[in-house]
């Protein structure tokens, strides 16, 4: 008579535990897998972005820096050689061009990869880097090792994303030009609010710390627009590959041979 | 001293990006000729023509460079194959300040009648940038509210794959319990 009534309970009792066990295993799965459905939410910035060019003589978009008095020489100077025509290059030996140049300087296409807790930037400029920007809620390393983008964490504010960015290198250039720029001399930190103004216009507004170059922070907006063409793909972009000259050598062998440049950088014939 | 330092430190570092600074943008030279090498390159393209830049002038060769990339000059209609060796072509370059034949890629007019041109300053659709028309859809997709979940915790408006399946699994769960139980006859009490 009892052992029935007991089958029933411990029934009940197995059948409450699975419930309560794949309950718990749902959530967890639920928080430990990636929100790959919550990008659903976030603005369309798919496609390919090309800098705003039509200003040439702000190519690094629209807000002057306000330099210190001595940077403000060194810029002096730069500009008066580039006058000239006895420019001084910055982005020489293939060196990442780096922050805030990536966002302030290139000519050349940008795509956005947004993947859960990450939003991810290509360049097809500057031998085709990429920067990362944190968005899962972590924070800056405290003692981040300096590279040529810095660490970057950010945050959506609606459909603006918000980074902020610290560790770049100190030789890191700030630019006013190609051939017009300074050494960021340590301690940069750059904000910037990334937001679509119409469907196919994506502007950056940066707000750029540099105590040792800067009198006042640097306040910059630079725009980019979306290609029509949805299919329209970043290319290989080797930062030198113009330096040579590709040519078969006498064993039938394809090579590069380095081609003759003036000291400003042209090429000129052999 | 410090900035003749910087000077003669970044002018000895290779080419890679450079200022046109050393073009001359007040001048426009004009160089009849033939391509002897089309080179689809990054960061800048080249050409090399040799032809003559005046009347009686002996053919010399050229060297010049575009203003930019095989990925802007792609998406303003250029291909590597745009020019080719043995081409004849009229181009329009801004010349070295120095003198040496090299010159800043203007325009380049080729026997068909076929114009190209490159301007990555340009914003206009032969500047490659194209103002197509609105094909995006983000004025649609602003962010939904998210649902509050019987978890508790954030849920998307579908249900995706993965967690359909686990639902699956746990009405499955139930399914086989329920009819466990009705498939037990419940012994009735003596």
């Amino acid at each position: 008579m009892a052992r029935p009534r007991l089958q029933q309970i411990l029934t009940i009792v197995f059948a409450a535990a699975f419930v309560l066990v794949s309950l718990y295993a749902l959530r967890q799965h639920r928080q430990d897998r990636p929100a790959w459905s919550a990008l659903g939410r976030l603005p369309d910035w798919g496609g390919l972005w090309v800098p705003d060019r039509s200003d040439p003589k702000h190519p690094w978009g629209k807000g002057d820096p306000t330099w210190t008095a001595d940077a403000a020489k060194q810029i002096d100077a730069q500009n008066a050689l580039d006058k000239a025509g006895n420019p001084i290059n910055i982005y020489i030996n293939c060196l990442p061009e780096g922050m805030p140049s990536w966002a302030l300087m290139t000519l050349n296409a940008t795509e956005f990869l947004f993947t859960p807790g990450r939003v991810t930037i290509l360049g097809e400029f500057d031998g085709n880097r990429l920067r990362r920007i944190y968005t899962d809620g972590r924070k800056h390393p405290a003692d981040p090792d300096p590279t040529f983008n810095g660490h970057s964490i950010g945050h959506w504010e609606g459909g603006t994303l918000v980074v902020d960015t610290i560790g770049i290198l100190p030789e890191v250039f700030l630019p006013v030009g190609q051939s017009a720029a300074l050494p960021n001399n340590g301690d940069l930190h750059i904000t910037e609010h990334i937001q679509l103004i119409d469907p196919d216009t994506l502007r950056f507004q940066l707000e750029i710390t540099a105590p040792h170059v800067l009198a006042a922070p640097w306040k910059v907006t630079r725009l980019f627009k979306r290609q029509a063409n949805r299919n329209a793909e970043i290319v290989e972009a080797s930062c030198r590959q113009g330096d040579f000259l590709e040519k078969i050598d006498a064993n039938g062998n394809a090579i590069f041979v380095p081609i003759p440049h003036q000291e400003g950088g042209a090429p000129l014939p052999f | 001293m410090a900035l003749a330092m910087l000077i003669s430190t970044w002018a000895g570092g290779a080419c890679a990006h450079h200022s046109f600074a050393m073009y001359d943008s007040t001048k426009l030279v004009t160089v009849d000729g033939t391509v002897t090498n089309f080179q689809w390159t990054n960061p800048h393209v080249l050409l090399w023509v040799t032809g003559t830049s005046a009347p009686g002038e002996a053919p010399t060769l050229w060297t010049i460079e575009l203003p930019t990339s095989p990925g802007n000059l792609g998406r303003m209609g250029w291909t590597k194959h745009s020019l080719k060796g043995g081409d004849h072509v009229i181009v329009n370059l801004n010349p070295l300040r120095d003198g040496r034949h090299g010159g800043s890629f203007k325009k380049a007019t080729l026997d068909t009648g076929k114009i190209l041109l490159a301007n990555p300053l340009s914003t206009s659709a032969d500047g490659g940038v194209n103002y197509g028309p609105d094909d995006s859809n983000s004025a649609k997709n602003g962010a939904a509210a998210p649902k509050k979940s019987w978890f508790g915790c954030s849920m998307p408006a579908s249900l995706p794959a993965s967690d359909a399946s686990a639902a699956l699994v746990l009405g499955l769960g139930f399914g086989l319990i329920l009819r466990r139980r009705r498939a037990t006859p419940v012994p009735t009490q003596r």
